[in-house]
């Protein structure tokens, strides 16, 4: 009986040691992101990438969706000496302008890929002209709607401010809460937000935000608090405590006609309601005292930690994530447009986004280095959806926001 | 040395060895973290780049200019307000009539103090859903006893978000609250109840005159438990909320530290607010501790 037990703990030992010298063969690259829908996806992705590369394991984390929760648990790995970064999301807004500027994020000129991708949506990638981080995916926000609703109605997608308002009355009048929105998580009100100032300003016109050449205080932000704040009466009940993913079963469900939400829902909205028929438009500014227009989100954009002790790994497998097999997959599965040029994909509305993209402009939101900017942006859309008086909204977030740039 | 000295010191560095790791410990994560935050407090730093020094620049803006300071610090103090009122209040009710010996309060008492051990992250995730305002379980009864009329978006409202998310935790914490108070009962003798009873006490004057008396180092004990685990309340809020959200009108002290420490990358002006924070928990428990001495 002991030499058995003896035996066992030997080839045990003996395994462990094998796996131990069979994995120092192989390098590790740690891949983090936030898409817990994707997740499928990109596992998919990894094996046809190590079938290709057998020395390379990638070991992908997806710890949660949540944009402050996924920079805490970043800004504490890089804190930490980042021995699990390797490649990783994030957002062309003000965490790539710090982390870039930080020497966090390796630059990334030299990648075989580059060429195939949409050069415009690598600009959001960029830091005072150097590439750091290459987006995979673009969104449009917007208004995703129901065309079956909407056709059943007389309705269309509505092209003039009157024609939007007009559709949510007639819902209304049928009594179905024409808006689904999730208040109940802050963020979602932001998209209305962001798409009516890219519809009223350019990409430059942000940045003045950084140094107090832009103020909360401005007229456009009234005019566009404003306009949100005359979209209240068309919310589903219960907005304000309605969180986003209640907010998109709403939609699936088909208890609403319309959720505020970019296209990166199209991907959740077929699977949990395969028969749903829907589309997206581009909310016509307030009174169309502006042209409407689409705005380009580019989606998560991944970078390399420049401390990464396999560079050479991580940018092999960048390379294979924005190449086309690898983004035609990622284009089908997760139903979301994606910034290699070569693609085709099969889901007609995709090619809608596509389409509409070309007219698109890169939403400015992104164009500040001050990363409070984005948590005031959303505290400013979501007090204005739930009533607050717009004038006193605009003047705390800029007080706040003095603060922080020291005006 | 004499035997006796050689015993003695042989003795103290016995107990030196057995404090050595829990105070090892203590020094790392309580000491050290503090003193480092409290130097963090001076400078501006956002985590990755140079620390700069703005001396008290951080505790001005906290206390002069910062809009969110104000209302998270009031929010704060209603969330302890309600807590400790209400989580002591019904713990003591629930105290009163369990606290004697039987197998039916036996299993109630288990079952009140059951959602104590419970992760506090399932209770949000449970909670949010049962206040959900459109397939929440609570505005669905509140609409079948024909109450229709109160029904609300419980996280969603400003004016009564913060109020929901307090009693979740009111209601988490009513059976550790009864458990405390059980063993503060059954610590009073029975000849004070009988004499009492004896000269004609009643139940209101006993309660008054008799239990809540000895009960006091039990109150305070909770009291002041209560009034440290509120100001630092960041699970609940965070996760029924998303981190204050409804226009940062539900954010409390923690939360707001937390977002402006990791997600606005301000960790000078997050380790100013934990120093304020601090010292307001400090300062209240001292207070506390204070007023409800025994002035015997």
């Amino acid at each position: 009986m002991k030499r058995l037990v003896c035996l066992v703990l030997a080839l045990t030992l003996s395994l462990a040691m094998y796996s131990v010298v069979a994995n120092a063969e192989q390098k590790t690259v740690n891949f983090l992101h936030w898409r817990t829908e994707d997740v499928d996806t990109y596992n998919q992705i990894i094996a046809l990438f190590e079938k290709e590369h057998p020395d390379i394991k990638i070991v992908m984390d997806v710890p949660t969706q949540t944009y402050e929760e996924y920079y805490t648990i970043l800004k504490t790995r890089v804190m930490g000496g980042g021995e699990d970064l390797d490649v990783f999301a994030v957002h062309p807004d003000a965490n790539l302008k710090l982390y870039a500027k930080n020497g966090t994020l390796a630059p990334l000129t030299d990648l075989t890929v580059l060429p195939k991708l949409n050069a415009g949506l690598l600009d959001a990638g960029k830091v005072d002209g150097t590439l750091y981080a290459v987006p995979q995916a673009m969104n449009l926000e917007g208004m995703i709607y129901n065309k079956k609703m909407f056709k059943d109605n007389g309705l269309e997608a509505p092209k003039t401010w009157d024609e939007f308002i007009n559709c949510c009355k007639a819902f209304q009048a049928k009594g179905i809460a024409p808006i689904s929105i999730g208040v109940g998580d802050k963020f979602p009100p932001v998209w209305l937000l962001i798409q009516f100032l890219d519809e009223a300003r350019d990409w430059d016109w942000f940045k003045g935000i950084d140094t107090g050449k832009l103020l909360y205080t401005d007229e456009v932000f009234k005019e566009v608090l404003s306009g949100i704040q005359e979209m209240k009466p068309y919310f589903v009940s219960g907005f304000e405590g309605t969180s986003y993913d209640q907010s998109i079963t709403l939609f699936a469900n088909e208890q609403a006609p319309m959720l505020v939400c970019g296209t990166w829902v199209v991907g959740q909205l077929a699977s949990l309601n395969p028969n749903l028929e829907f589309g997206n438009f581009t909310i016509p500014y307030p009174h169309d005292k502006y042209a409407t227009r689409p705005n380009l989100n580019p989606a998560q954009c991944f970078g390399i930690y420049s401390g990464t002790k396999v560079m050479d790994e991580a940018k092999l497998f960048l390379n294979f994530l924005c190449d086309t097999e690898a983004m035609t997959l990622y284009g089908n599965r997760s139903i979301q447009a994606v910034v290699n040029t070569e693609v085709k994909l099969d889901l007609p509305a995709l090619n809608d986004i596509v389409e509409q993209a070309k007219a698109g402009v890169m939403s400015n939101h992104y164009n500040t280095e001050v990363p409070k900017v984005e948590g005031l942006n959303q505290e400013i859309a979501a007090r204005a959806a739930l009533g607050d008086d717009v004038g006193t909204i605009l003047q705390e977030a800029q007080d706040e926001l003095d603060l922080v740039i020291g005006r | 040395m004499t035997t006796v000295n050689r015993a003695r010191r042989k003795n103290n560095l016995q107990y030196l060895l057995f404090v050595a790791l829990p105070l090892a410990v203590y020094a790392m994560f309580f000491l050290y973290c503090n003193v480092n935050t409290l130097f963090l407090s001076f400078y501006s730093w956002d985590g990755l780049g140079e620390k700069l020094y703005v001396g008290l620049k951080n505790f001005t803006d906290i206390f002069t200019k910062s809009r969110a300071f104000s209302i998270s610090l009031k929010n704060t103090i209603l969330y302890t307000l309600v807590l400790t009122v209400f989580q002591n209040l019904f713990g003591l009710i629930l105290a009163l009539f369990l606290s004697k010996d039987s197998r039916l309060n036996r299993m109630l008492r288990t079952a009140f103090f059951l959602p104590a051990i419970f992760s506090s992250v399932a209770i949000g995730f449970l909670w949010g859903f049962i206040y959900d305002p459109n397939l929440g379980i609570l505005n669905k009864l509140l609409e079948a006893l024909g109450l229709g009329a109160l029904r609300h978006a419980w996280l969603g409202e400003p004016s009564i978000a913060i109020y929901s998310i307090a009693m979740v935790h009111v209601w988490v914490g009513i059976g550790y609250s009864m458990v405390l108070f059980i063993a503060g009962l059954q610590q009073i003798p029975e000849e004070l109840y009988e004499a009492a009873s004896i000269e004609g006490a009643g139940p209101w004057a006993t309660f008054s005159r008799i239990t809540m008396p000895l009960l006091r180092p039990t109150v305070l004990t909770l009291v002041v438990l209560c009034t440290i685990g509120s100001f630092k309340a960041f699970d609940y809020v965070y996760i029924l909320t998303g981190g204050g959200s409804v226009g940062g009108k539900a954010e409390v002290l923690a939360t707001l530290i937390y977002k402006e420490g990791f997600a606005y990358s301000r960790l000078g002006y997050s380790a100013s607010l934990s120093m304020v924070l601090l010292v307001v928990v400090s300062v209240i428990s001292l207070l506390q501790m204070y007023l409800l001495r025994d002035k015997d």
